[in-house]
């Protein structure tokens, strides 16, 4: 009998013995995911997203042996893939094509990982943009976001832009760019082309460099105001004349492309209007228009002495087209008119008004591409016209400020945030 | 005072019970092995058992046929281990392994005491071939020697601060086998207990079992005395039997947070009762029972020792919380039928808190675009801070006792316990405590099945 005792105090002292472990952290997945592809690619709709589209995903913890199942699915834009879903490598590797969609700009491929037992890991989101036809492409992109400037010219092909410090060359597709480099184009400031392409950009050390070959090289103007180390206000008027303002020097202009520098007399009355638009009619007489309000003159002596010209509103912007006929941008109480002029100024009478979200300088109001005018009214948006006559509502987007055409025809609107454009490819190019 | 009385009035009735019988003197040595059980604790981590000597001598003056007094003079040495995985900077508590990831210190940090013990206790032994024998009473410790870990060193600044004396409690439990007619072996379980904490700003208090076998010699005992002892002995055996047991017992906590329920968790039972027959068949049991109580975890929660109200749970765990207590109960058992061989017994229990421990494994789940992390936390955490030290309620039990060989029973009982008391010391959390969460309660419930053998 004292056996079956033991037997039992000794099972019981047993069981009631349990080894533990000793206290550890330690991580036992530890995976990473990743695109190979570069995230951020600009592709037009329809593109292959590069050759192909590579997923790694791998444990570190077991990098031989845990493959992943990987489950490609395409979450915005309407694009697709040849290879919906696999498995990883032994590198930890799998790839499929992504070809984009036409749904949206910003375009998603997710890749949903699963581990061999079929647990849920995490999801990878690679983003690419894919531009459209015929709609607005909201890009905050560098540089283009933060462009000021842009010349383009539709006969040689090509096209610049500025962000204030870099000019950039408009590449193999409109929203690609290039940056253009010259030891002569230190800070540049603005861009700007006369009718026979001849390029002048001002710098912000006060300097005038141009180029005659399409931005290939650049050459050194005259500096239009010796004496002064910071930047001017540059203008090409029609006649290809160079006009400079500063506002503690005298107005200049040049009419042999930057070389020699003309002044206007003193006390000149178009020097308190600010730095403006310059037009020579055909009768040889000068048309000008400050920045500020109501400013429009007119000289018949070549700038020497100049004659007030009354104008409707708070104007601020003047366009004039080929037949000579003055279409004047005024403020007034909530609106934007746009006036018209057939007697040189005499007569204006108001053709359509707008109530923008905000007033601002006017810039590249007046745009011509092929057939259409585009007029951007800062804080109000877009109108289209085939000529200035009747207008009708493009896009109204109240935080646009200025609009540039490039070479192809591709409108780049400017967001009023210095971070923002908005392409729209009309040609389908 | 009531307590001084309560002692004197019981140590008079043990000498006006002695009376009437013969008195001996016994004496012996003893050698075993303790295994540290450190009491209390500053923080989680895992105290390894580790086994250290120990010895003695001890005087018996047996007050009558089962009661007596007993002293000594013993020697032990007590290991203590702490294993923890934590951030010795920013470590707060266990639940925060996660939050303070950035570098881990796998620790093992030791330090050992080395005691001379003077301990007081009173004996009840039941008379038998194989003699069985209680313990309890009180002990004195004087710190010989001692060595502190680096970290205890360092973070306690307690070069100084060792209390050189302590006071506990022992509990003790054994058999001895005769070898002749004055020599007996021994075989002696113990557990004691410290009640003061042995270094300044520390919770921590001494804790040890031991296993010991010894010799045991009686004299001034004459053989007459020898011979109706045991006489009286069989007499005895009559009335008095004493049951080991072991078996399983399966506990649970029924509270819900947040609609997460707490798991039952099954452990082992031991222990040996005394049955005292009363009249028409009922008898009156006093048990000592080692039982592991607690529940399981297998949820969400941003702790590994309960669920917290919370809106985002840290691990997913699979966790333990066991409770080794020392179970005394006070029962009336009722024989049902003319057999007598089924019974019923019901009672109110005082239970003692040994040790409380967290184990298990919790892991964390980290993902983002780039990245997918599981964390593994392996959890060994003495949370004895977290359970009240000691618990009352009451037990129902029911059984069949089958004879076997001679007057040996074979019983099987089942046994069902409730707890008055809420087992869990919030007050222990502090600051980890939020507004939303309600806090924890622990109220135990417990099964057991029971085997064991009736010895006459």
């Amino acid at each position: 009998m004292k056996k079956p005792v033991l037997l039992i105090a000794v099972f019981c002292i047993i069981i009631s013995c349990a080894k533990y472990p000793d206290p550890e952290v330690k991580l036992v997945k530890n995976y990473s995911f990743s695109f190979y592809n570069q995230t951020g690619q600009k592709f037009l709709s329809g593109d292959m997203v590069n050759d192909s589209v590579t997923f790694y995903a791998i444990d570190s913890n077991n990098p031989q042996k845990d493959s992943v199942r990987v489950l490609f699915e395409v979450v915005k834009g309407g694009g697709s893939v040849t290879v919906p879903s696999g498995y990883t490598n032994k590198s930890g590797l799998l790839s499929t094509h992504w070809k984009l969609g036409t749904q949206s700009f910003e375009q998603k491929l997710r890749a949903i990982t699963y581990d061999t037992s079929g647990n849920y890991l995490t999801s990878t989101n690679l983003t690419e943009y894919g531009f459209g036809e015929n709609v607005w492409d909201t890009c905050t992109f560098s540089p283009d976001g933060s462009m000021t400037g842009m010349v383009a010219d539709t006969n040689s092909r090509f096209t610049l832009m500025i962000d204030n410090n870099q000019i950039y060359r408009e590449g193999a597709r409109y929203y690609l760019w290039e940056p253009v480099s010259d030891p002569l184009l230190v800070s540049p400031r603005t861009l700007m082309m006369d009718s026979k392409g001849i390029i002048y950009v001002s710098t912000w050390t006060g300097e005038l460099v141009k180029s005659m070959d399409r931005g290939n090289s650049w050459e050194t103007c005259t500096k239009p105001f010796p004496d002064r180390p910071y930047y001017f206000y540059p203008y090409i008027s029609n006649d290809n004349y160079v006009w400079a303002f500063a506002w503690d020097h005298p107005i200049k202009y040049s009419k042999d492309g930057g070389m020699t520098w003309t002044d206007l007399p003193d006390g000149n009355p178009v020097a308190a209007g600010g730095f403006g638009d310059v037009y020579r009619l055909k009768d040889g007489s000068l048309l000008y228009h400050g920045s500020g309000c109501c400013s429009l003159n007119r000289s018949f002596d070549n700038g020497l002495t100049w004659t007030k010209i009354e104008t409707p509103g708070y104007s601020i912007k003047i366009f004039i087209n080929e037949k000579e006929e003055f279409f004047l941008v005024s403020q007034g109480p909530g609106t934007i008119v746009i006036y018209k002029s057939t007697d040189y100024g005499q007569t204006f009478s108001p053709l359509y008004s707008v109530a923008p979200k905000f007033v601002t300088d006017m810039q590249n109001t007046f745009n011509k591409q092929g057939s259409f005018y585009y007029i951007i009214l800062p804080g109000y948006g877009i109108l289209k016209s085939p000529d200035l006559n009747t207008y009708e509502v493009y896009w109204v987007n109240n935080n646009l400020n200025n609009l540039f055409i490039d070479h192809n025809g591709v409108l780049i609107a400017k967001d009023w945030n210095m971070n923002t454009v908005y392409y729209r490819n009309n040609s389908g190019k | 005072m009531k307590k001084y009385n309560a002692i004197i009035s019981f140590v008079l009735i043990i000498f006006c019970y002695s009376v009437g019988y013969s008195q001996k003197i016994t004496t012996g040595i003893y050698s075993g092995v303790n295994f540290s059980d450190i009491q209390g604790q500053d923080f989680g981590g895992k105290w390894e058992s580790k086994p250290g000597p120990v010895q003695g001598i001890y005087l018996n003056w047996s007050l009558g046929r089962s009661f007596g007094l007993q002293t000594g003079l013993g020697f032990s040495t007590v290991y203590y281990e702490h294993r923890t995985t934590y951030n010795p900077v920013f470590y707060i508590t266990p639940s925060y392994y996660n939050d303070m990831m950035p570098v881990y210190y796998q620790t093992i940090d030791k330090m050992d005491f080395s005691f001379m013990r003077l301990p007081l206790l009173l004996t009840v032994s039941i008379p038998s071939s194989i003699q069985f024998n209680m313990k309890a009473g009180v002990v004195f410790s004087f710190l010989t020697d001692h060595s502190l870990g680096s970290y205890y060193n360092y973070s306690y600044s307690v070069a100084d601060n060792i209390k050189k004396n302590d006071f506990g409690y022992l509990f003790s439990s054994g058999i001895s086998y005769p070898l002749g007619d004055r020599f007996r072996a021994t075989l002696n379980v113990s557990y004691l207990t410290g009640r003061k904490k042995f270094m300044d700003y520390s919770n921590m208090k001494h804790g040890s079992s031991e296993y010991t076998l010894g010799i045991e010699y009686e004299f001034l005992k004459k053989n007459k005395t020898l011979k109706n002892q045991n006489q009286e002995s069989d007499s005895a055996s009559k009335r008095v039997t004493i049951t080991y047991y072991g078996g399983l017992n399966v506990s649970w906590n029924p509270q819900r947070v947040d609609g997460k329920k707490y798991l039952p968790l099954a452990g082992p039972a031991l222990g040996f009762s005394v049955n005292i027959p009363l009249s028409h068949g009922s008898s009156f049991i006093s048990r000592v029972s080692f039982v592991r109580r607690g529940y399981s975890m297998k949820d969400s929660s941003s702790f590994f020792y309960r669920y917290l109200k919370d809106d985002k749970p840290v691990y997913a765990v699979n966790t333990k919380v066991q409770a080794d207590y020392a179970i005394i109960p006070i029962l009336i058992n009722i024989p049902l039928g003319k057999s007598q061989k089924l019974y019923f017994n019901t009672g109110p229990w005082l239970g003692l808190r040994l040790n409380a421990r967290n184990t298990g494994v919790a892991y964390n789940v980290n993902h983002s675009e780039s990245s997918y992390t599981m964390q593994e936390t392996i959890i060994y955490d003495d949370i004895e801070k977290f359970i009240k030290a000691n618990d009352v309620g009451w037990a129902f039990g029911c059984g069949v006792s089958v004879p076997v060989v001679k007057n040996y029973k074979v019983d099987i009982s089942l046994q069902y316990s409730i707890s008055f008391k809420d087992d869990f010391n919030s007050s222990a959390e502090g600051y980890m405590q939020n507004n939303s969460d309600p806090g924890s309660v622990i109220r135990f419930r417990t099964i057991s099945l029971l085997l064991g053998i009736k010895i006459p």
